[in-house]
């Protein structure tokens, strides 16, 4: 779908959301996304063990003030439902309880072999030139069910590599830290 | 939150968390080029600077509103480095205390006590407030008014005193509204620095939900003065939606945008005065 950049108010006024049918996909996240095509990702490259430049997002054309670069779903949402009662029931918390819901939907993607959620993952995990694994805009949002990755890489992937993936940036990152920059808090109230 | 969670048993949020792995490549910079916020369940990403072909898309992972040495420690405590991005680095070698004039040095360790945070200003006694008023007056003619250091850098340093600017227009509009004839003089001084706080924003910080706030002060003060301005201008629209989108083209939807944000205007005891009438 061909959009305007400069107007997104399909997008904005939920009227793709009504009247869009129910998507039993579960692998799919296209219910409402949009990206700019005027920008890429930047893959990471290393020379040797030295990273020369990491990742990042970059325009390849001229974006104007007030340009619209992204409309995203989250690849994954904490389910608030299931965390309702665990919240009311335990002195865990609230980030605590998030992150495990999301590590479960996560492992639960993958378990299913959910290709286009697990590439989406694994983009967090890194990828260089190197290793031969392009991030493309495509796969971290969920959008591509290329099969990149083999049966043995995912046999790896436990909660524990999950969780270090979503909080691999800085050092002894507690989860409340993690919270400000991988995961972004929706609209709280 | 949790403690609403746990206590009405009806409440529940629309949305808590997500796991946006396309914003998770942008990198970060003390003056973005980019702003996002959160409309039906989805992250919107808007340019709030013109990004030029071959430039990289970069937005702030903390609030600009933080001088460079807090907005360092900030950074490196979240999310595991020092920040090296343009502001930080011409700041820090204009700024650096060993090396300013020792007035200038006096002026920032006066001010920085008035900027860790947003004040109650009901818990104010008069004569803390008078000290608030005296360093905002001092940081403004000495460092804002300094012929050593660039513009460049007084704007980032402007930005990044907000929080003692906002405590500032706070305390004296407060006191304005209870002195009578004395009223249009002092919203007049406040006026005066909110506009050069909006033009520092519009360099550093632009369309930041700070910014956006102090640019409807500025009308609020501009009217409140005996002028005639318009507030829902086509500029001032253009500004919202370089945040907002299609949501910043409507007031009403702007006012919903910016219910949660740490504004003047959502100070308790801050500036009433445009409470009803745009916010």
């Amino acid at each position: 779908m061909t959009i305007d950049p400069k107007d997104l108010s399909t997008l904005y006024f939920g009227a793709k959301a009504e009247e869009k049918e129910l998507n039993d996909d579960k692998d799919s996240n296209a219910e409402v996304f949009f990206v700019n095509p005027s920008i890429v990702v930047q893959t990471a490259t290393k020379d040797g063990n030295k990273v020369v430049h990491g990742r990042g997002i970059l325009a390849v054309k001229d974006i104007a003030a007030g340009d619209c670069i992204f409309v995203t779903p989250p690849t994954v949402g904490v389910n608030i439902e299931s965390i309702k009662s665990k919240v009311r029931e335990s002195d865990i918390a609230l980030e605590e309880l998030a992150m495990e819901d999301l590590i479960d939907q996560m492992m639960e993607d993958i378990q299913s072999r959910r290709i286009k959620k697990i590439n989406s993952f694994l983009c967090l995990m890194g990828s260089t030139k190197d290793n031969g694994k392009e991030v493309t805009i495509d796969m971290l949002n969920g959008q591509d069910d290329t099969e990149v990755w083999s049966e043995e890489e995912l046999q790896g992937l436990g909660r524990k590599e999950m969780k270090d993936t979503l909080l691999k940036n800085g050092k002894r990152r507690r989860t409340k830290d993690f919270l400000t920059h991988h995961l972004l808090i929706f609209d709280i109230l | 939150m949790q403690a609403q969670w746990k206590s009405n048993g009806d409440y529940t949020p629309p949305n808590v968390l997500g796991v946006f792995p396309l914003a998770a490549m942008i990198n970060h910079s003390c003056t973005p080029n980019a702003v996002r916020t959160f409309s039906n369940g989805c992250m919107v990403a808007h340019a709030c600077q013109a990004i030029p072909a071959g430039a990289e898309v970069l937005w702030s992972y903390i609030p600009p509103t933080l001088v460079t040495v807090d907005r360092r420690r900030a950074i490196k405590k979240r999310h595991g480095f020092v920040c090296k991005c343009e502001r930080c680095m011409i700041e820090a070698k204009e700024l650096r205390k060993d090396l300013l004039p020792v007035n200038l040095k006096q002026a920032l360790d006066n001010a920085d006590k008035w900027n860790e945070g947003m004040l109650d200003m009901s818990r104010i006694d008069e004569a803390s407030k008078r000290q608030l008023c005296a360093a905002t007056i001092h940081l403004e003619e000495t460092l804002f008014s300094s012929k050593s250091l660039s513009n460049e850098v007084k704007r980032h340093l402007r930005v990044g005193y907000t929080n003692l600017h906002f405590n500032y227009f706070n305390s004296m509009l407060a006191a304005a509204q209870q002195q009578g004839q004395q009223q249009q003089n002092v919203q007049a001084l406040v006026l005066q620095s909110a506009t050069q706080l909006h033009f520092a924003y519009c360099s550093s910080n632009n369309t930041s939900t700070e910014h956006l706030s102090v640019l409807h002060l500025c009308y609020e003060l501009a009217n409140a003065s005996g002028g005639n301005a318009a507030f829902w201008t086509e500029a001032m629209k253009r500004a919202h939606m370089t945040r907002y989108g299609p949501l910043g083209s409507s007031l009403i939807s702007v006012r919903n945008c910016m219910v949660h944000t740490r504004t003047i205007l959502r100070q308790r005891d801050g500036y009433l005065q445009v409470q009803y009438n745009f916010l």
